[in-house]
């Protein structure tokens, strides 16, 4: 009986204390059809445990229930909102112990069906409805076959979503084939869809039409599922113009559709989301995806063509958006503009960006032509980008073509012309390599992140923090030095808060406030890596989750030094550790950032029975001497890992106390001498320091010897051993300890050289010293 | 020569006078040897003509000279070196010094050859008789080097010179080997004061040891050259020489009988400067075949055993060579009568008839259909293409199955699979990734499977811009990033040309010099790259900028056609305009090239071997044929598959491997059918069709054959042993048909054939079919050897298997025997 209750609190705690660390690998489905109610099952380590809450990126979609399922799996039951924007839905889901990974959800406009296997012959299509989503996989070597039945003139479109399911590198083909398997038409990569495709085509006659669907090379493996939306929807590939003023009517033009060019105008919203995207409708349906648009606070200029000559530029007044197509191979947009010496302009390709197919070569000419600055591609991206100082008064030209000077009619760009504006680029840095950081707060606990913040056009000192939090935690925010770009930021859950979580943003500002600054977060979530960890398939979000979870099983707390670390100096940083009652295991703790030129130990623990370690610190001769604000992050594994992290200590980084010179001093084996190291003392202290001299060589040795503030040299008798060995040694250093606050102060100072000689053998010749046996040294 | 023949009418009446008037002397003396006389004559009156070599001379100054040989050729072709047997006459301004030919006077003269009733003139140009030329750094002192051997890479040539000495290989550095000899060790080279003090004298002529021996003599012509030269302080003319721009050699073809026979051979030079010399003395003669035409050092070639060779003459960059045929003296030979079926015959014929060698009967249909069926698709006849074939009366049968096979997609497939071999088409980690690559494959498969004329194919491949995904024709220039290489590449694959050696000195057995190499580069110089959104895509196009530099100088070359002009290329794609000469018709060696490719898949051998090989040293077979097949693929704009027809069709493809008496010894000629072993690819393929056992190819589904695989760095076990190219390099080399010890293993003890044959379980089908064993033995032969078994095989094998009904184990042992044989392995 007694055993069996053992047990049984066994269980309860390895199910029920903690689980950290939940994961979502996939869901399925992976869509649904807006305006409908889907039941989606939720499949990832620990997801199961204690589902709370899904956390979505975008709006539309409401959990009516989540629920375990087992300890990997959950499952929800999702209302998909009639009006909910289609295409991609980030969510993580929250446990009570933690924030998973950020997945996607698709959502379709067109009614659901699965792919039935075998349909992977020609001649043996699975029939399908012309207006549906089909969830298959392509497996190694595989294709599949639908047909639908259309008439004549009736819009055939067809789109996949592949890759950007996030799953697998997965690059799917597509192509619509009639009866007698003459190609319709085709597509492999779709500029708009990166490697997904679309198709979209009138029949060009009653009858039926098998889509075709593979891996571009037959190489689909379990994880190669798609969505593949079959329908008589409209799907242009590009809009033009690609973007406008926040809040204002828009004329667009839809281009690219079968069925022909098609206006319509838009209001743009008055803040956009990092990936806002219009979708187009007409009476036979909606896309499945939309179309990117730019939401920006200058006014249009469209170009007038012809405007391919110097004389017909197009006339534009700056700032503005210059808004294109290169229509055909070989076009040229030019615009003229005039500008005042001195002004400063960052001229901005969009193109690429709104996924147009144009790789946009920008210049600048004077206003007779003459070239005055040009870029191709920047920042690895193909939109390239120009910062342009006005050299006279005058007229200017800003050019765009093609960069191997193709063209078509969906070809559009936006070239954005500003002047530069104060902003920081914001990044959460990430704890794991290529994984999204999240920020889990144990209730009467703390969490530590750092943020890079990346200053355009801005200097000085930055409040860098997080907006809104959930009910209960707090935030511990340093201000960031001018001259620097990372800073911690300390997260604290009062006990009583009560689990939750929200998305978030993190936002920067002047510490003096005396200009407005644009934040700008992202947080880019590696979803396809290809070869060389190389990015393929990303989502980018504009906040950041947190959450309040249940209470770690320890706290730390780092004991602050009361005496600095010099330059070139070594220091032992003190952490102890609280344990829950019950919890024994190791606790892995790290400094959360090294200051720059400080190294700290990365694989130090508080080892089971302990309740305390010590991080060695060492720093380099050129490590940043001032305050810094540190902490230190634990770490232990609780089926899962549980974080937490110290409060904030400071750190004094100091310039070496004392400055050491040393002589080349040589001798003979055997023969003992004095080295003198003459001393310079920067910072007085107080009692005396002790100075070893390490780095002698073998056979070499001397005594510790001790200095005060006051000293000018110090002395280190040698004693050389007959055998010591001969050679020029170069890396003798002294380690200089002065006590501060009962603390010691280590100092490496190096280094000074020695040169031991062999003696001069005795010459052959009894009575001749110095004799001529000897070889020359 | 630096006058046109239509201007010498004019002159010739100005200087008649002259010549008869001072050089009546000239006329040589043959008066009094009546008897011997008489012998000539009668040996002249077998002869058909009698032609004097150079049949133009021009001697230039007054210390110029010219050799002169004359050539007697018979009405079938043999030639006999009357230089001796002639009676020679001078008249006019020159005179003749035994068989030199010396200036008397500026103006014109005329040399006379008379052989019994055979008579030739050469005409003789004088000028500047005065003049006495300096000795020339550049064209008298290095193509002594070149002579001696003194610049060859086991010598000074080498790299690192020798003994302290280095000089430019083959002398490609012509600066570079004035400043050693005369500057690097002070005096100790060139002694101005004392030319015979001389280290380049002494050590030449053997007075002081020289590793490399005594060179010359110290009275040679050699020696008094150097020492004038030193004795004139050793200037450096390296930029002002006038260059040379061709070279001859005479007599261009002999026709030796018998071993023994003997033919003197002159090289004459041609320099910018229009003037010419006899560069006998400095050129270098070698031969391709010395066992037939040994070539000494001054040019005499001496027959030995029967076959032919190219003898050749190098004198500073320029190769030129003669071909020389060797046949048995007095050999009886009755030319067969056949019909020729096109050109091709016409040409292989009268090239046979030259050797005197017949060609073999042509083959029977069951040997044709084999050999056509797996040349032009790779396949093995089904039992059903045998059997239709076999049994059709039809006399054009032949040429219909080959119109037949030209349709299937395994003749697309096949040719796909040759030029991903040359363009090497593969996966190479962090270059080119398997889409890129395997859009490739399919690209290239589909020009072929279009009939998209091959220049077509080819611009598009060297004009290629764009992104690896979109236009998968860039991968051209992926899979080969280095500008030099894609240079070589090239040359090799379009022109078959070797350029590699002209990368760091002069081309040893060819015309190429560094300057043409690095002005050849110059095309690929502004190729830019790009890696695309997606990373396994890389986008190449026209940067529009940067040159390449010359190795020696660091020069920006031009660039410059291969023997050709230096083309405005400003504000175009190099490229574009190069893809336009290499394809244009006028291209001297494209469309040859790629027609000897084809001729070598279907005859086992190209007219020029090495097909990617071309080069002066290395001279077609056939010269006619080769040029002819050329032509005919630029009639056909370029369609493969006309080509294809035309050599399938000929008697020379469709002849017995069988040789005759006359022809035994042929190797280059297409007397006869060349018996290959069937390459790697094809002979899975079969091995698997026949057995009814498909592969499975990682990246293709079942079924898929071996030619099919687009990726060269796919191979099996199978495939590697029987020589599948591994796609390394653009050489044809690479797919190797050497049958090895290690394929036999793998056919005999190996999994290929025993388990193919348990696999495809057919001799259990064909028995439980109801088939006696007796069919299922000719079932057997007809699948594999495309014949049924002759009686007295079938009667063997009736005794291995006996009474017994479903003898299964036996058939089956029948089955492995009969797949290892050569006969399965082999395309006869």
């Amino acid at each position: 009986m007694l055993v069996r209750a053992a047990l049984l609190i066994g269980c309860l705690i390895a199910g029920n204390a903690h689980a950290a660390g939940p994961r979502l690998d996939h869901l399925s489905p992976q869509g649904g059809q807006r305006g409908t109610e889907v039941a989606v099952t939720l499949i990832g380590g620990r997801i199961g445990q204690a589902p709370a809450e899904i956390l979505f990126y975008e709006p539309g979609i409401e959990v009516k229930a989540l629920e375990r399922i087992d300890d990997n799996q959950a499952k929800a039951t999702l209302a998909i909102a009639a009006e909910c924007e289609p295409g991609i839905h980030a969510l993580r889901v929250r446990t009570a112990s933690g924030l998973t990974n950020l997945r996607t959800f698709h959502v379709g406009m067109l009614p659901e069906i699965s792919e039935a296997e075998p349909n992977n012959d020609f001649a043996k299509p699975q029939a399908v409805e012309l207006g549906c989503v089909i969830n298959g996989v392509v497996t190694n070597e595989d294709v599949d076959y639908f047909v639908v039945e259309a008439k004549q003139g009736e819009r055939i479109s067809v789109e996949v979503e592949g890759l950007r399911l996030g799953r697998t590198f997965f690059d799917p083909a597509i192509a619509i084939l009639d009866e007698q398997r003459f190609e319709v038409a085709a597509a492999d990569d779709s500029p708009l869809c990166q490697q997904d495709a679309f198709c979209s085509v009138l029949a060009p006659a009653d009858g039926k039409y098998i889509i075709e669907l593979r891996e571009t090379s037959y190489r689909g493996n379990d994880a190669s599922t798609y969505r593949l939306h079959v329908g008589k929807y409209p799907r242009p590939a590009a809009m033009f113009p690609g973007g406008g003023p926040a809040g204002q009517p828009l004329e667009v033009k839809w281009l690219g559709d079968p069925a022909g060019e098609k206006s319509e105008t838009i209001t743009l919203p008055v803040e956009a989301r990092l990936n806002q995207s219009v979708v187009m409708s007409d009476e036979s349906g909606a896309a499945p995806t939309g179309v990117p648009v730019r939401v920006v606070d200058m006014p249009n200029v469209l170009e007038a063509e012809p405007n391919n000559k110097y004389d017909n530029a197009t006339n534009a007044e700056l700032p503005a958006a210059l808004c294109g197509e290169i229509g055909e191979a070989g076009d040229v947009d030019r615009f003229r503009f005039t500008a005042k010496k001195g002004e400063v302009y960052d001229f901005t390709l969009v193109a690429r960006e709104l996924r147009s197919p144009l790789d946009g070569v920008v210049r600048i000419r004077d206003a007779k032509g003459k070239g005055l600055a040009g870029a191709d591609d920047n920042a690895g991206k193909p939109d390239s980008y120009i910062r342009f100082t006005i050299p006279a008064d005058g007229e200017y030209i800003a050019e765009v073509e093609d960069h191997l000077k193709q063209g078509g009619p969906t070809y559009v760009y936006r070239l954005e012309v500003a002047k530069p504006r104060a902003a920081v680029n914001l990044v959460l840095e990430e704890r794991v390599q290529y994984e999204a950081t999240e920020v889990c707060v144990p209730q009467g606990g703390r969490a530590a992140v750092m943020v890079t913040a990346n200053r355009a056009d801005v200097g000085g000192e930055l409040n860098v923090g997080f907006g809104e939090l959930p009910a209960g935690m707090t935030q511990e925010v340093q201000p960031l030095a001018g001259d620097y770009n990372r800073v911690p930021v300390l997260l604290k859950a009062a006990a009583d808060a009560p689990l939750s979580g929200r998305l978030t943003t993190i936002t920067a500002e002047l510490v003096d406030k005396s200009q407005p600054v644009l934040s700008r977060f992202k947080q880019q979530t590696w979803l396809v890596r290809g070869r060389n960890n190389v990015p393929v398939w990303s989502h980018f979000a504009d906040r950041a989750a947190v959450a309040v979870v249940e209470p770690a099983p320890f706290s730390i707390t780092v004991v602050e030094p009361r005496s600095p670390i010099v330059q070139s100096g070594t220091k032992e940083l003190k952490v102890v550790a609280e344990r829950r009652e019950g919890f024994d295991g190791r606790i892995a703790v790290k400094m959360l950032y090294d200051p720059p030129g400080l190294s700290s130990h990365q694989g130090i623990g508080i080892e089971p029975g302990k309740t305390e370690t010590v991080i060695p610190l060492t720093t380099a001769g050129n490590a940043s001497a001032r305050d810094w604000k540190i902490l230190v992050v634990a770490e232990a594994d609780m089926n899962g890992p549980v974080r937490t992290a110290s409060e904030f200590a400071t750190l004094k980084i100091a310039a070496p106390y004392v400055a050491l010179a040393y002589p080349t001093a040589a001798t003979e084996q055997g023969k003992s001498i004095d080295y003198a190291v003459g001393v310079t003392v920067n910072t007085p202290f107080d009692g005396a320091a002790k100075v070893e001299l390490v780095g002698l060589p073998p056979g070499v040795t001397t005594t510790p010897q001790e200095i005060t503030k006051d000293s000018t040299e110090v002395k280190f008798p040698l004693a050389v051993a007959a055998d010591a060995r001969v050679g020029h040694h170069k890396q003798l250093i002294c380690q200089v300890t002065v006590m501060e606050n009962g603390e010691p102060v280590v100092h490496s100072i190096g280094a000074g050289q020695l040169r031991i000689e062999a003696p001069l053998p005795a010459s052959s010749t009894a009575g001749q010293p110095g004799g001529t046996g000897g070889e020359a040294s | 020569m630096r006058l046109r023949t239509g201007c010498w009418s004019l002159l010739l009446i100005a200087a008649v006078s002259i010549a008869s008037s001072r050089h009546a002397h000239a006329k040589t003396s043959s008066e009094g040897a009546k008897p011997q006389a008489a012998k000539a004559a009668a040996q002249a009156a077998q002869y058909a003509s009698v032609a004097i070599y150079p049949p133009e001379i021009t001697l230039d100054h007054g210390d110029d000279y010219q050799g002169v040989v004359a050539v007697a050729t018979r009405a079938d072709g043999v030639t006999l070196d009357v230089t001796d047997k002639v009676t020679w006459a001078v008249e006019g301004a020159a005179r003749l010094e035994g068989t030199r030919l010396l200036p008397a006077a500026d103006g014109l003269a005329v040399l006379k050859a008379t052989w019994g009733q055979h008579s030739a003139e050469a005409k003789v140009k004088i000028v500047g008789l005065a003049e006495h030329p300096a000795v020339s750094f550049r064209n008298d002192v290095m193509p002594i080097f070149l002579r001696g051997g003194c610049n060859a890479g086991g010598c000074h040539g080498a790299a690192r010179g020798k003994d302290g000495f280095r000089l430019g290989l083959f002398g490609y550095d012509p600066e570079g080997d004035h400043f050693r000899l005369t500057r690097e060790q002070a005096t100790r080279r060139i002694n101005v004061a004392l030319p015979d003090d001389s280290l380049l004298l002494t050590k030449t002529t053997g007075v002081v040891p020289h590793t490399g021996g005594k060179k010359f003599d110290s009275d040679s012509v050699y020696a008094q050259t150097l020492r004038k030269w030193i004795a004139a302080g050793a200037p450096n003319d390296t930029r002002d020489a006038p260059a040379s721009t061709k070279v001859e050699l005479f007599p261009p073809r002999a026709v030796l009988e018998g071993e023994g026979a003997a033919q003197r051979f002159i090289a004459v030079a041609h320099f910018a400067d229009g003037t010419t010399r006899d560069v006998t003395n400095l050129a270098v003669f070698t031969t391709n075949n010395e066992s037939s035409a040994a070539v000494d050092a001054d040019g005499l070639v001496k027959a030995g055993a029967r076959g032919e060779a190219f003898v050749m003459a190098r004198f500073d960059t320029h190769t030129v060579g003669s071909q020389v045929l060797v046949l048995p003296k007095d050999a009886k030979f009755t030319p067969s009568e056949e019909k020729p079926v096109n050109y091709i015959d016409e040409l292989v014929g009268a090239k046979l008839r030259t050797m005197r060698m017949n060609p073999s009967p042509v083959c029977s249909d069951e040997e044709f259909l084999r050999r056509v069926c797996l040349d032009v698709t790779g396949q093995l006849p089904t039992r059903d293409e045998y059997d239709v074939f076999m049994i059709d009366s039809d006399p054009h049968k032949r040429a219909r199955k080959v119109d037949e096979l030209l349709e299937r997609k395994e003749f697309a497939e096949l040719w796909a699979m040759k030029w991903s071999e040359l363009l090497m088409v593969k996966v190479i980690p962090n270059r080119v990734e398997y889409k890129p690559m395997f859009l490739y494959s399919q690209w290239i498969t589909r020009q072929i499977a279009a009939g998209v004329p091959l220049d077509e194919m080819v611009r598009s491949l060297l004009s290629a811009s764009g992104g690896s995904f979109t236009s998968p024709a860039v991968n051209f220039y992926q899979i080969e990033p280095t500008t030099e290489k894609t240079a070589e590449n090239v040359a090799q694959i379009f022109l078959g040309m070797r350029l590699q050696c002209a990368q760091c000195h002069n081309h040893p057995f060819d015309r190429w010099t560094m300057d043409d190499y690095y002005s050849f580069t110059a095309f690929f110089a502004q190729i830019g790259r790009k890696t695309g959104e997606d990373y396994r895509e890389t986008i190449i196009f026209n940067r529009g900028g940067g040159e390449t530099k010359h190795l020696l100088d660091g020069r920006a070359m031009k660039p410059k056609f291969l023997g050709g002009i230096e083309p405005d290329t400003k504000g175009k794609d190099r490229r574009a305009v190069l893809a336009d000469w290499i394809t244009s018709p006028e291209n001297p060696y494209f469309a040859v090239n790629i027609a000897n490719r084809v001729w070598a898949h279907f005859m086992g051998v190209g007219i020029v071997e090495p097909v990617d090989d071309v080069r002066i040293s290395n001279p077609p077979s056939n010269p006619e044929l080769h040029a002819k097949l050329g032509t005919k693929l630029i009639e056909y704009k370029y369609d493969l598959r006309q080509l294809v027809r035309d050599i399938c069709n000929s008697h020379a493809y469709q002849r017995s491997s069988q040789p005759n008496e006359s022809n035994a010894s042929d190797r280059r000629n297409f007397a006869f059918a060349r018996v290959r072993r069937i390459p790697a690819e094809a002979l899975l393929d079969c091995l698997c069709t026949v057995t009814g056992a498909p592969e499975k190819f990682p990246g293709l589904p079942l079924g898929a054959r071996a030619v099919q695989i687009p990726d060269g760095a796919t191979s099996t076990y199978f495939l590697t042993t029987f020589g599948r190219a591994p796609r390394n390099t653009v050489c044809a080399c690479e797919a190797s048909a050497e049958p090895t010890l290690s394929q036999a293993l793998h056919l005999l003890n190996g999994s290929a054939v025993h388990n193919k044959i348990a696999q495809g379980k057919l001799v259990q089908t064909w028995l439980d079919a109801g088939k006696s064993p007796a069919e299922v033995v000719e079932e057997i032969y007809v699948r594999c050897l495309s014949r049924k078994p002759t009686e007295e095989e079938a009667a063997k094998l009736a005794e291995l298997y006996g009474d017994a009904k479903k003898p299964v184990k036996e058939l089956q042992d029948v089955f492995w025997a009969v797949l290892n044989s050569r006969e399965f392995l082999f395309n006869r």
